[in-house]
C-alpha cells in the first residue's frame, strides 16, 4: 500500500482518457480551447465550471491543458485576489501573446491556460477599484495605500475577461456565490456569461464510481467485496475525492482485503455532513410521542438550532392543519425570539430553548405515522443565513461604525425626519441610500413605502436604473470620497442624480 | 490539587481512549502506521475530539509530537488573513527531519468563516504531502462541503451514561476520592454526556470533602436533584401559588442556582413528569422559555420566577387536562 500518500492526490488523472463521466461537458471545454489553437481568439475568453465537489473540476482544466501542452497558471482562493494581484499574476501577463516570459514550459505557439479556482470564494465585490489605486498597489514601493483582502477581485475579474488574450478557466460550485446575493445578481450573472460560458458538472454515476474504485484497488493490490463497494458509492453520491478518501480509509484498516463488516464499522462514525439525512430525522421526531425522545433524535441530527427551526417551521406548514399550526404559532414564535437573543446578548443557552421548543411543538400535535410530504426550505436554498435580512439599523450603524443603539437614538430620528413626506421627503431621491450604502428595499422601509406597492415598484425600477447606470463596465471612477474600508462598495462623486422632479 | 483533573486523567495515546469504539478502532490503525489523511472530528463538546487529536499527533510523532504540530483554535486570530499567511507558511514548510510531515489541528472549526474555509481547501491538498488537517467541530453542516469532502470523517457521539459513570469512578480512585455510588450517578446526571464536564465536578466536589455524597454533588455542580424539581411541579400542581412559590425559594437557595439555571433545570425535568400530555408540556415549555428569555433580556429575577410560577400553577392544574 502505498503508505504515506494521500490517494486523492495520488490518483488524481492528469489526462482526459483517466477521467470518468461528464463527457459531454469535457467535449464543449476541449471544443472552446480548440478555438484558441493557432492565432485564434474566442469571442468569450473564459469558461465557467460550475459543479459539486469532488467532481473533477479543477482536474480537467489541468488535464486539458496538459492534453495541448500548454502551461496552466493557477490562483485559488488560498491567495489574496484583489484587484491588484489578479491584475499583477494575470491581466497582465495574459496581455502578451508569446508567453515564453510569463510561464516557461510551454509549448511553442502554445497559451497559457489562467486557471481560477472558486471563484465563488472571491470575497471582493463586483464594484471597480479605481485605476490609480490599482496602479499604487503594483508598485512596490508604495504599501501604504496597497489594496487589502480581495478588494475588488470580481470586478477585475471581469477587466481580466474582457481583455484576456489567454483562455480562462474559472471553477465554482455555487454560482450563486459569484452573482452575489444582493438585489442586483441576475445583472451580474448576465455580465459575466457575456464574457464566459458555463459549464454545469454533474454528480459521478455510480458506474463511473465504480470504475475509479477498482481501477485504484487494482493499483494498490487490494480486494474488495462488491457489496461494500456499493455500500461506499452509496455514502457518497457522486462525490468521487469523497469516494477515494473513504477506499483508503476502508484500506488502511482490512488486510488486503475490504469486507463489508468494514465499510459499515466505518461509515457508522464517517457521515459526511451531505448525507445525514434531515428528512429521516424530522419524520422520526414528527412521528414520536414524547418530546425528550424529540429532543435526543434533534440533538443527534448535526444541524444547528438555527436550521432546525428553519427546516421545521417550512415543513409544519405541510404537516399540520390549520388548528395545529395555530396552536403551535406561538411556541415557534418563542423559539425564534430565543435564538435572536443568543446574538444580541450573548446568551447561547438560549439555543437550547430554540430547539426544545420547536421539537416539543413538533410532537404536542397528533403524531404523524404516515409518510409525511417533507420539502427543503426555500428560504435556506441560497444558502447562508441571507433569509435574516439585514435591517437598515444594521447596516447603517456598520457602514458608520457606531453601536446600533446610539445609532437608534441619534441618527435614526433625524434620518426619519429626512424622509418624511410631509417634511418633503422625496422616494425618488436616492443620494442618501447610495451614500450610506443602502439597498432599495432598505430606502423603502425609510419611506414607509411597501415593496408590493405600485409606488414601491416605480422606485425599485428606477433604483436599478440608476445602478446599472453606475456599472457600466468602462467607465473609469474616480474616488472621490475616501472612505477607509475598502470593502464597503466604492462612493462616487457625480451620481445622486435622477431626481426627476 | 493544584492541577486540573481533565488535563490530569486526559488519555495521552489513542489507545488509552475509552469509549468512541468505532472511532478509536480506525485511529488506532493511522497511530500504528503512523500516517493519517485528512481528518474532520464531529461530535458535542466533552466527547473526546481534541484528546483524540492531540493522542494521534503523539502517538504519530512521540512526545515532542509539539513541534510538528500548529494547533489554532477560536481564541486565535483565524481571519481569512490569517488562513492564507500563517497557515499556508507552516504547511509550505518541511516537516522536522525524521518525519514525513506535520499536522494542523483547527480546532473549533465551525467558527471559520466560510471564506477562511474557502482558502483552506486548495492549501489541504496542494501541501497534502507535507502537511495533513485535523479538523473539530461541533456541527458538521458548519463546515463547506468542499472540506468535508477532502477529510475522512469522523463523528463522536455523546457517551452513554455507563462510559461516563465508569471513568468518574476511575478517576477517583486514581486520586484517592471515597465515591458513593450515588453520588457517581449524580454526577453521571449533572453532565449530559460531557465527559469533561463529569470529572470538573468530581473535582469540585472532592474539594469540599474527601468523601463524596450525592448532596455534595448536586450542591456543588448548583444542580438541583431530580427529585426536588419533580417536587415543584406535584406543588404547581396540587398544592397551589403559595405553597409552590416557597418551593421554588429555597430550591434557589439550597443549591445557590441563578434564575436562568433553574428555568433550565425545571425543563429537563419536565420529560419525567408522567401527568402531563405533550400539548401541555409544550405550554409549559413556552412558559419556561418565555421567562427564561425575559431574564436574559434584563427582567428582575424574582418578579419573572413568580410570574412563571404562576402561570405553571394555572397549566398544570388539573382543570385544565381538557
Amino acid at each position: 500500500m502505498g503508505d504515506d500518500e494521500d490517494w486523492t492526490e495520488k490518483y488524481r488523472p492528469t489526462t482526459i482518457r483517466e477521467m470518468e463521466g461528464n463527457t459531454p461537458q469535457v467535449r464543449s471545454i476541449r471544443q472552446w480551447l480548440e478555438g484558441w489553437a493557432g492565432n485564434g481568439l474566442p469571442k468569450k475568453r473564459g469558461i465557467l465550471l460550475s459543479g459539486p465537489p469532488g467532481v473533477g473540476k479543477t482536474t480537467v482544466a489541468k488535464a486539458v491543458a496538459s492534453e495541448r501542452g500548454w502551461a496552466i497558471i493557477e490562483l485559488n482562493a488560498s491567495e489574496e485576489r484583489n484587484a491588484a494581484s489578479i491584475r499583477r499574476a494575470a491581466t497582465r501577463g495574459s496581455q502578451h501573446i508569446s508567453l515564453d516570459l510569463f510561464a516557461g514550459g510551454s509549448v511553442p505557439d502554445g497559451k497559457t491556460i489562467i486557471l481560477l479556482d472558486e471563484v465563488d470564494h472571491l470575497a471582493g465585490g463586483f464594484t471597480k477599484i479605481s485605476e490609480e489605486r490599482i496602479g499604487k498597489s503594483l508598485s512596490p514601493d508604495e504599501d501604504a495605500t496597497s489594496i487589502s483582502g480581495d478588494s475588488g477581485g470580481k470586478a477585475e475579474l471581469m477587466n481580466l475577461l474582457e481583455v484576456s488574450k489567454q483562455p480562462v478557466i474559472m471553477t465554482c460550485n455555487d454560482p450563486m456565490r459569484l452573482w452575489g446575493g444582493g438585489r442586483s445578481w441576475r445583472m451580474n450573472r448576465d455580465r459575466v456569461l457575456r464574457l464566459a460560458d458555463m459549464v454545469q458538472f454533474k454528480r459521478a454515476s455510480a458506474n463511473d464510481m465504480r470504475k475509479i474504485a477498482y481501477r485504484i484497488l487494482d493499483e494498490e493490490g487490494v480486494k474488495i467485496d462488491p457489496g461494500a463497494l456499493e455500500e461506499i458509492i452509496s455514502g457518497n453520491p457522486g462525490d468521487l475525492r469523497a469516494l477515494v478518501r473513504d477506499i483508503q480509509a476502508a484500506s488502511t484498516l482490512a488486510a488486503g482485503f475490504i469486507t463489508v463488516d468494514e465499510v459499515k464499522g466505518l461509515s457508522s462514525v464517517s457521515i459526511r455532513d451531505s448525507q445525514i439525512d434531515v428528512f429521516r430525522a424530522m419524520k422520526e421526531i414528527y412521528a414520536s410521542r414524547s418530546g425528550s425522545e424529540a429532543s435526543e433524535i434533534l440533538r443527534n441530527s448535526d444541524k444547528d438550532p438555527d436550521q432546525m427551526l428553519a427546516w421545521f417551521s417550512w415543513n409544519n406548514l405541510s404537516v399540520f392543519n390549520a388548528r395545529g399550526l395555530s396552536a403551535i404559532s406561538e411556541a415557534m414564535e418563542m423559539a425564534d425570539k430565543s435564538l435572536a437573543t443568543k446574538f444580541t446578548n450573548r446568551a447561547f443557552r438560549s439555543w437550547y430553548w430554540g430547539s426544545a421548543l420547536t421539537s416539543q411543538a413538533a410532537v404536542s400535535q397528533k403524531p404523524i405515522t404516515t409518510d409525511p410530504y417533507l420539502g427543503y426550505p426555500d428560504f435556506l436554498r441560497r444558502g447562508g443565513e441571507s433569509w435574516r435580512t439585514i435591517n437598515v439599523v444594521t447596516t447603517m450603524a456598520e457602514s458608520l461604525s457606531t453601536s446600533r443603539s446610539s445609532f437608534r437614538e441619534e441618527l435614526w430620528p433625524l434620518i426619519l425626519a429626512v424622509h418624511d413626506g410631509a417634511l418633503g421627503g422625496d422616494p425618488l431621491d436616492f443620494s442618501l441610500a447610495i451614500k450610506m450604502g443602502l439597498g432599495v428595499e432598505e430606502h423603502l422601509s425609510l419611506h414607509g413605502i411597501a415593496k408590493s406597492s405600485r409606488q414601491g415598484k416605480d422606485v425599485i425600477k428606477k433604483f436599478e436604473e440608476l445602478e446599472n447606470q453606475d456599472r457600466i463596465p468602462e467607465l473609469v471612477v474616480e474616488d472621490s470620497v475616501t472612505i477607509p474600508s475598502t470593502d464597503e462598495p466604492e462612493i462616487k462623486g457625480r451620481q445622486f442624480t435622477l431626481d426627476s422632479f | 490539587m493544584s492541577e486540573l483533573w481533565v488535563e490530569r486523567h486526559r488519555p495521552r495515546t489513542v489507545d488509552d481512549i475509552k469509549g468512541q469504539k468505532q472511532v478509536v478502532d480506525r485511529l488506532k490503525a493511522y497511530a500504528e502506521k503512523r500516517s493519517f489523511p485528512h481528518l474532520m472530528f464531529a461530535g458535542p463538546p466533552g466527547t473526546g475530539k481534541t484528546t483524540a487529536a492531540i493522542a494521534l499527533a503523539r502517538d504519530v510523532f512521540g512526545d515532542d509530537y509539539r513541534r510538528n504540530l500548529l494547533e489554532m483554535n477560536a481564541s486565535d486570530e483565524r481571519k481569512l488573513e490569517s488562513i492564507r499567511t500563517k497557515v499556508k507558511q507552516f504547511a509550505r514548510t518541511a516537516p522536522v527531519p525524521g518525519t514525513t510531515f506535520k499536522v494542523i489541528f483547527l480546532d473549533e472549526a465551525d467558527a471559520l468563516t466560510p471564506d477562511a474555509q474557502g482558502a483552506l481547501r486548495r492549501i489541504m491538498e496542494q501541501n497534502a504531502q507535507t502537511c495533513r488537517f485535523i479538523l473539530s467541530c461541533n456541527y458538521s453542516s458548519k463546515i463547506i462541503e468542499p472540506i468535508q469532502s477532502r477529510c475522512a470523517v469522523f463523528r463522536f457521539r455523546p457517551l452513554a451514561d455507563d462510559q461516563v459513570r465508569s471513568m468518574v469512578v476511575s478517576v477517583a480512585e486514581g486520586e484517592g476520592i471515597n465515591l458513593d455510588e450515588d453520588a457517581a450517578d449524580a454526577i453521571v446526571h449533572v453532565s449530559l454526556g460531557d465527559l469533561r464536564k463529569a470529572i470538573t465536578s468530581l473535582q469540585v466536589a472532592a474539594s469540599m470533602d474527601e468523601h463524596v455524597s450525592r448532596e455534595i454533588v448536586y450542591e456543588t455542580t448548583a444542580t438541583a436533584p431530580p427529585e426536588e424539581l419533580h417536587r415543584f411541579f406535584l406543588a404547581c400542581r396540587e398544592d397551589g401559588f403559595q405553597p409552590a412559590r416557597r418551593r421554588l425559594r429555597e430550591l434557589l437557595d439550597r443549591f445557590g442556582l441563578a434564575g436562568t439555571d433553574l428555568v433550565n433545570q425545571l425543563h429537563r425535568g419536565l420529560g419525567d413528569v408522567p401527568f402531563l400530555t405533550e400539548g401541555q408540556k409544550l405550554s409549559v415549555t413556552q412558559t419556561m422559555a418565555e421567562a427564561d428569555f425575559r431574564m436574559v433580556e434584563g427582567g428582575g429575577e424574582a418578579l419573572q420566577l413568580d410570574a412563571m410560577t404562576a402561570r405553571l400553577c394555572t397549566l398544570l392544574s388539573p382543570e385544565m387536562k381538557s
